[in-house]
């Protein structure tokens, strides 16, 4: 299978598209204001007419540049250009004052790849194992999976739980919206016409990622970003790279957590660089220098939200449950590809599966050359673009692509609401990552419950079919810890303030 | 923050009834799950709208900027309407008409030969994605009353 696999990525074309797909991601990842999932969400619909292997080597060719050209806003004018990059402000910036910022670039490049390959390696050697383990999960273990998943999101990504669990829930408004998986019986179609067929997700999370960002970009069109020379240096490339070296565990460390941080359901790239900078600084010997400009701030941050993008594909591919929102949208692209996330993605898509997880060890190898070669290019385009083209021209982008899913009006509209929403929503500090997550967790969900009962009625035991199965003993055990978290942790702290206060 | 979330709670809590009452045709095994969901959110609105008397000082300031900044209600309104007018007026048509417009109302304090080469630059590419998707992808755009 992996020969085939190989065969079936090494081809001129594939090559041409992984290399387009990596600038493009690094050049929507270089601009403050344009995300990942984003860009992603905008080109899923035009990756529809593609076959599954070049829509999939594209997409994750972006995603893969996305995360990392945030670097590039982060180093220059100390704004994340995606969330991912936050704490690579911390000493990306500070280098950059220093006038290290062509050393802060090369730091972040190579950070980047070397954490973006350790993720696939993890990808590579643990999604075999783990679809073999989901042949084991029936409904019910499904059912369990998704709550604990949904508990996940709320509780992480999110200021408030409430409202992130509510973010979580909003799904049903939206998914319970035409024919219902089984019964077949007709939702809250309000009549017979578009809605009759549900709400299609993709225009859905276009109108949610999108529009916001676009009103966001317009509401900061008049921010002034001083961006730092970037000057080019003779054997600067060599000196941080052999630097570098000579820190295996901090590229290593920064890369694990990143991975599994990654695997956790709604946890992203912004909490696998914070966990990892903060983890970097804790095993320092002189965590003093942290925030002055320094590369070991840059690499952890760097290597650990690279390696975050493989880490949220592990559980997206191997169960259905998305890591992180642009996992998430990858994870619509594969849907609409026909192609059903889980145990059968390997069974019966092996090919086109592994040719898409090989296809990122070569879109992490090309963030080296395109990284190195384009920043120049990347620092003048940070400034370069007006906003006030750049938002109308996203936002056409966003009509065609709404509209080019199934040639249907009806779905711009859906965009238009969904973003309308998004806008709102966000601004009332509802986070759109629980959102989303809860758009495509919620239909495993009811499909798990659902069927789990119709099992538990065949075996004349309905509470049994979920209570009693190892597997969703686990899930529950994990699912109750989840959720009571917060809880326990603020009882902690509450007693332990108590006790430093007697 | 107090008052936005009084008022998106009671807003969810208006929306789960409102979905509930659409449920009511629904058999017991399709409308388990939606009327599950509805009871859990339905109570994170009502917990969420209780909390909002527990607070003792508003913690948080509600974006409201975002809401009284002009040229982003304009740009959205803008949008807004290019969207719901592609199929009245046909899609080139319209994206000809609005694209420059929001252009020309965020960049209105620019001076006018800068502005005509930004309005320049939003026909063209309008015009350069109107032919690639066209007559390259072969995506058929919506058609009205022009192209």
């Amino acid at each position: 299978m992996v020969t085939e696999a190989l065969g079936l990525l090494f081809t001129p074309l594939n090559m041409l598209i992984i290399t387009m797909g990596v600038a493009a991601g690094i050049v929507v990842g270089a601009l403050p204001g344009l995300t990942a999932t984003m860009a992603i969400a905008l080109l899923v619909p035009f990756t529809f007419g593609m076959n599954a292997v070049h829509s999939l080597v594209l997409l994750g060719g972006i995603y893969c540049g996305a995360i990392y050209g945030g670097s590039f806003s982060a180093i220059l004018i100390n704004t994340p250009g995606t969330p991912s990059a936050i704490a690579t402000t911390f000493d990306g910036y500070a280098m950059a004052r220093k006038g290290e910022s062509y050393g802060a670039i090369i730091t972040a490049t190579i950070a980047s790849v070397v954490g973006g390959l350790i993720g696939v390696v993890f990808l590579i050697f643990l999604s075999p194992a783990l679809s073999k383990a989901a042949l084991k999960f029936g409904p019910p273990e499904f059912f369990w999976l998704t709550v604990f998943g949904l508990t996940i999101i709320a509780t992480l990504a999110s200021k408030s739980i409430v409202k992130g669990l509510i973010g979580g829930a909003f799904r049903l408004p939206v998914g319970v919206i035409g024919i219902a998986p089984i019964e077949g019986a007709v939702g809250y179609a309000l009549g017979p016409g578009n809605v009759q067929g549900g709400i299609a997700l993709i225009p859905a999370l276009i109108g949610l990622f999108c529009l916001p960002e676009i009103i966001g970009m317009i509401a900061n069109k008049d921010t002034h970003y001083n961006v730092i020379p970037y000057k080019k240096e003779r054997k600067l490339v060599r000196r941080i790279f052999f630097r570098l070296i000579k820190k295996p565990f901090l590229l290593l460390r920064s890369s694990v957590i990143g991975t599994i941080v990654g695997i956790i359901p709604g946890a992203g790239g912004n909490i696998a660089g914070m966990v990892s900078y903060n983890e970097a600084v804790r095993a320092s010997k002189f965590p003093e220098r942290f925030g002055t400009g320094i590369i070991d701030g840059v690499a952890a941050s760097e290597a650990s939200n690279n390696a975050e993008v493989s880490g949220s594909l592990i559980p997206m591919l191997t169960l259905g449950i998305p890591g992180a929102p642009p996992a998430a949208v990858l994870m619509g692209a594969l849907l609409l590809q026909g192609m059903r996330p889980g145990p059968e993605l390997f069974a019966f898509h092996g090919e086109i599966t592994y040719s898409f997880i090989f296809s990122l060890v070569l879109a992490n190898i090309l963030i080296l050359p395109l990284g190195l070669l384009g920043g120049k290019a990347m620092s003048k385009l940070i400034t370069g673009i007006p906003v006030t083209i750049l938002a109308p021209f996203v936002f056409l982008l966003t009509c065609i692509g709404s509209f080019a899913i199934n040639n249907n009006m009806f779905d711009v509209y859906v965009m238009l609401v969904f973003g309308v929403i998004g806008f709102v929503a966000r601004k009332a500090g509802f986070s759109p990552g629980p959102i989303v997550l809860g758009l495509i967790l919620g239909s495993i969900c009811e499909q798990g419950l659902v069927q789990s009962i119709l099992m538990g009625r065949a075996k004349g035991a309905v509470l049994g079919i979920f209570f009693t199965r190892p597997i969703s003993l686990i899930l529950i055990v994990f699912t109750l810890i989840s959720a009571f978290w917060p809880l326990l942790a603020r009882l902690r702290r509450v007693r332990g303030f108590r006790r430093r206060s007697s | 923050m107090k008052r936005t979330d009084r008022i998106s709670s009671l807003v969810i809590l208006a929306v789960c009834a409102l979905f509930f009452f659409q449920s009511r045709e629904f058999s017991p095994l399709s409308g388990l799950f939606p009327r599950t969901v509805l009871v859990i959110l339905a109570g994170l609105a009502l917990l969420l709208f209780l909390s909002t008397f527990r607070r003792k000082k508003d913690g948080g300031v509600f974006d409201t900027a975002a809401f009284r900044h002009l040229p982003s209600l304009v740009g959205l309104a803008l949008m807004v309407a290019w969207g719901v007018l592609i199929p009245v007026i046909g899609f080139l048509a319209t994206s000809l008409v609005f694209f420059p417009l929001i252009t020309v109302y965020l960049d209105r304090g620019l001076p006018a030969r800068r502005l005509f080469g930004r309005i320049g630059i939003a026909l063209a590419l309008t015009v350069v994605f109107y032919v690639f998707f066209t007559r390259v992808l072969y995506v058929p755009f919506p058609e009205g009353l022009l192209l």
